[in-house]
C-alpha cells in the first residue's frame, strides 16, 4: 500500500432505492486517490453528486459498490460502530452551517470529537485552547455560538475539524454561508493550515473561483469526475474578496 | 464521558427552564402523590391499631332487629309488614340493669347515655349530657384539669353535679378556677336546671378520624346519667346501647352470651323483634381493611398520574430530539456511536426523573405530614419506600427514555445533518 495515499476511492457506485422501481444511481463509478498534503477541490453544480461523494469520503455513508480505502482502512466492510470511530479520528468535517453545538461555548464545541475519543478532560481542554488560538479565537473561547459571527463560528468549527488530528479536513462550501471578505479569511486559514501543517484537506464547493486556489481541482458532473487539472493560483494577500 | 453527559444535560435542561420545569411537574405531582398517600395510609393503620387498645374497642353493641332477619345488615329479608315497634320491644333500664348484674365478672359497664341536648346559660349556650362511667370513658380523652370528677357516690344518686368544659368555663366564669363551685343554671324549654360545678375537663381535640368512625361527641357538659334521667324528656326506651368489656375478654363470646340472655329473659315471647349484637373489633377490623383497599385504590391513582407524568417526559424528550435533530447529525459526524447518543439522551430523561423526585419526595412528605396532621393522626414515610419511589422514577426515567434516546440513536447522520 502507498503509504502517501489517504484516500483511494475505486470504481465508487452509489445507488438509491435499490431494488425498487425508483432505483437511482447517483455516482457512476468514480475513481479518487489524494494524497497525503494535498489540497484538492471539488467542483460541481448542485445534483452532480457532490454532497453524495462527500458523505462517501466522510464516512457518513457506505458506496453501494466499489473499495474505499481512507488511510488503509477499508470502509466499506466497516461496522456502523466502526464509522463512527472513523469518521472521529480520520476526518475533520467544516460544514456549509458551521454546525456548532448550540449553548456549548467554542471550547466545549472543539473538546467534543475528543471528548468521543475518549481523551482525559484536562488533556482536550489544553488542546482545545491551543487549536482556538491557532485559528485566532483565543479570546473567544467561554462564547456561545449565538455570540459569535460567522467568520467567528466557522474557525471554531475548523479547530473543531483539527481535534483528533485527522488524516484529512473535509469542508463542504465552508464559505457558503458568509460574506465574500469573511469567506476570503476562512480560505486563507485553510491555506494557512495546508502550508503551515501539511494537513491534507478536500475543498467542496460550486465556486469554480475558489477552487482555482487549491492544487488539484475535479470537476464532477451527473455523477462522474470529468475533468482534473492543476490548480494552484493561490498567493496569500494577492486575491480579492472571493464571490459567492 | 458520564460527567460530561451530566453535565450537558443540565445545561440542556437549564436552556428549557419552562419547559423542563412543567415536564419535571408530572413527575413531582406523581411521587408527591404516592409518597402522601404512603404517610397517610401509615398514619390510619397505626391509628386503627391505637384503637384497637382503647375502650373503644372493648366496646359491643346491641340493637333490635326483626326476628326474621339474620342481623343489622340483612336488607332482604326486612319485613315492612311487620308491625311497628311498642314501648315493650325497646331495651330499658331494666336489661341493663339484668346484665349487670349477671356479667359483673367480665362486663366492664354498660354505657348508659342521655343527651339533654342544647340549654342556655344567659346568654350563652351549651349542650349537657347525661352519663354514667362508662359512656364517659367512650367520649374520647377526657382529662380534668381543675377540681374534680364525678364521684361514684354523685352518679349512684343522680346529684346534680355538673363538669364542664375548658372553653366553657372560660367564656362563662371567665377562668377555669372561678367556675369551680358555681352553680350552672340552664334553661330548656322554660325548665330550668340547676347543677353545680364540680370540675372542669380538657379533650384533645378529636381527630378527623375519629369523626369519621365513631362520629363526634363534642364538649358538652356531662352530668350524672340519674340526675338527667329524672328530667329526661323522652322515655326509658332505647333502641340501641353498648357495653364495655373488661380487658382481656374473649369479646365475641360475651358478645354472644349477652345476646343469649338478653333474647332469653327479654325476647322469649316477643312476635316480631329480638335482639342482635354487633361487636366493635370486627367493625375495626373492617375498617382496617376498608382502610387498606383504600391505600391500594389511591396509591394506584398516584401510580397513574405517575405514568402520565413519564409520558410526559418521554413526550418532551421526542420534541426535543426532533428539535435537536441537526446536533445529533453533528455529534454523529464528529464521531459519536449510537451509544453516546443513546446515554446522552437517557441521562437527559434520567435526570429530569430525579430532580422531579427528589422535589416530589420533599413536596410529598410536607404534605403527608400536613394531611395527618389535619386528620389527627400520625403517619411516616420510611426510609424504604421514598427509596422505592425515588428508583421507580429512575426506572421511569430510563423506560420513558429509552424510546426516544433510541430514536436519536439510530438516526442517519446524512439525513440528520440535512434536516431544517
Amino acid at each position: 500500500m502507498n503509504s502517501s495515499k489517504v484516500i483511494d476511492l475505486r470504481k465508487i457506485y452509489k445507488r438509491f432505492y435499490v431494488g425498487t422501481p425508483n432505483e437511482l444511481e447517483i455516482l457512476h463509478g468514480i475513481d479518487l486517490t489524494v494524497n497525503r498534503g494535498e489540497f484538492v477541490s471539488i467542483v460541481g453544480a448542485s445534483g452532480s453528486g457532490k454532497s453524495t461523494l462527500m458523505n462517501i469520503i466522510g464516512a457518513l455513508d457506505r458506496p453501494t459498490l466499489g473499495e474505499y480505502n481512507l488511510n488503509g482502512i477499508d470502509i466499506c466492510s466497516a461496522k456502523d460502530g466502526e464509522l463512527s470511530h472513523i469518521r472521529n479520528k480520520q476526518i475533520g468535517f467544516v460544514f456549509q452551517t458551521y454546525n456548532l453545538i448550540p449553548r456549548n461555548t467554542a471550547l466545549k464545541n472543539v473538546e467534543l470529537p475528543m471528548m468521543y475519543a475518549g481523551i482525559s478532560s484536562h488533556k482536550r481542554r489544553k488542546r482545545a485552547e491551543e487549536l482556538l488560538e491557532m485559528v485566532g479565537m483565543g479570546d473567544r473561547i467561554k462564547h456561545t455560538p449565538d455570540e459569535l459571527s460567522g467568520g467567528q463560528k466557522q474557525r471554531v468549527a475548523i479547530a473543531r475539524a483539527l481535534a483528533n488530528e485527522p488524516s484529512i479536513i473535509l469542508a463542504d462550501e465552508p464559505t457558503g454561508a458568509l460574506d465574500s471578505s469573511t469567506g476570503r479569511m476562512i480560505m486563507d486559514l485553510f491555506h494557512k493550515l495546508h502550508r503551515e501543517r501539511g494537513i491534507t484537506i478536500i475543498l467542496i464547493t460550486h465556486s469554480n473561483e475558489l477552487a482555482e486556489e487549491t492544487g488539484r481541482i475535479l470537476t464532477l458532473m451527473d455523477g462522474r469526475i470529468i475533468s482534473e487539472r492543476r490548480g494552484g493560483a493561490y498567493a496569500e494577500g494577492q486575491h480579492t474578496p472571493c464571490a459567492q | 464521558m458520564l460527567k460530561d453527559n451530566i453535565l450537558l444535560a443540565l445545561s440542556e435542561l437549564k436552556a428549557n427552564k419552562m419547559r423542563s420545569l412543567l415536564t419535571m411537574l408530572g413527575i413531582v405531582i406523581g411521587i408527591a402523590a404516592v409518597i402522601s398517600i404512603m404517610i397517610l395510609g401509615d398514619g390510619m393503620k397505626r391509628y386503627t391499631v391505637d384503637v384497637m387498645s382503647s375502650p373503644e374497642s372493648r366496646r359491643v353493641y346491641f340493637f333490635i332487629i326483626q326476628n326474621a332477619q339474620e342481623d343489622i345488615y340483612d336488607d332482604a329479608k326486612y319485613d315492612e309488614s311487620v308491625r311497628e315497634m311498642r314501648r315493650s320491644d325497646y331495651f330499658s333500664s331494666k336489661t341493663f340493669d339484668k346484665l349487670q348484674e349477671s356479667f359483673s365478672d367480665r362486663l366492664e359497664g354498660i354505657s348508659l347515655d342521655r343527651d339533654l341536648g342544647q340549654m342556655k346559660v344567659g346568654s350563652e349556650s351549651i349542650n349537657v349530657c347525661g352519663v354514667n362511667p362508662t359512656a364517659l370513658s367512650l367520649k374520647g380523652e377526657i382529662k380534668v384539669i381543675a377540681g374534680r370528677g364525678i364521684s361514684s357516690d354523685e352518679y349512684n344518686k343522680g346529684k346534680a353535679v355538673v363538669i364542664i368544659p375548658e372553653k366553657k368555663a372560660k367564656s362563662l366564669y371567665g377562668s377555669v378556677e372561678n367556675a369551680l363551685g358555681r352553680s350552672l343554671e340552664c334553661k330548656k324549654n322554660n325548665e330550668l336546671n340547676c347543677y353545680t360545678v364540680v370540675g372542669v375537663y380538657h379533650k384533645e381535640k378529636e381527630s378527623m378520624m375519629q369523626d369519621m368512625l365513631f362520629g363526634s361527641s363534642g364538649e358538652p357538659a356531662f352530668v350524672p346519667y340519674a340526675n338527667a334521667a329524672t328530667v329526661a324528656v323522652t322515655d326509658d326506651c332505647f333502641y340501641s346501647f353498648s357495653a364495655v368489656a373488661k380487658q382481656d375478654t374473649d369479646l365475641n363470646g360475651l358478645a354472644e352470651d349477652l345476646k343469649k340472655s338478653i333474647n332469653n329473659s327479654f325476647y322469649k315471647d316477643n312476635d316480631a323483634y329480638k335482639a342482635d349484637v354487633l361487636v366493635l373489633e370486627d367493625a375495626l377490623k373492617s375498617v382496617g381493611q376498608i382502610i387498606s383497599l383504600m391505600k391500594l385504590v389511591l396509591m394506584a391513582i398516584a401510580a397513574i398520574s405517575l405514568i402520565v407524568g413519564g409520558i410526559g417526559v418521554m413526550n418532551i424528550m421526542v420534541v426535543s430530539i426532533t428539535e435537536r435533530t441537526r446536533e445529533i447529525g453533528t455529534r454523529k459526524a464528529l464521531g459519536a456511536t449510537n451509544g453516546n447518543i443513546r446515554t446522552q439522551f437517557l441521562i437527559e430523561a434520567i435526570i429530569i426523573c430525579m430532580i422531579g423526585s427528589a422535589v416530589g419526595v420533599g413536596l410529598g412528605l410536607l404534605l403527608g405530614k400536613f394531611m395527618s396532621s389535619l386528620m389527627g393522626i400520625q403517619g411516616v414515610a420510611t426510609l424504604g419506600t421514598i427509596a422505592i419511589s425515588v428508583s421507580f422514577s429512575m426506572i421511569f426515567g430510563v423506560f420513558f427514555g429509552f424510546y426516544p434516546a433510541s430514536k436519536a440513536a439510530k438516526m442517519n447522520p446524512i439525513d440528520a445533518l440535512r434536516y431544517e
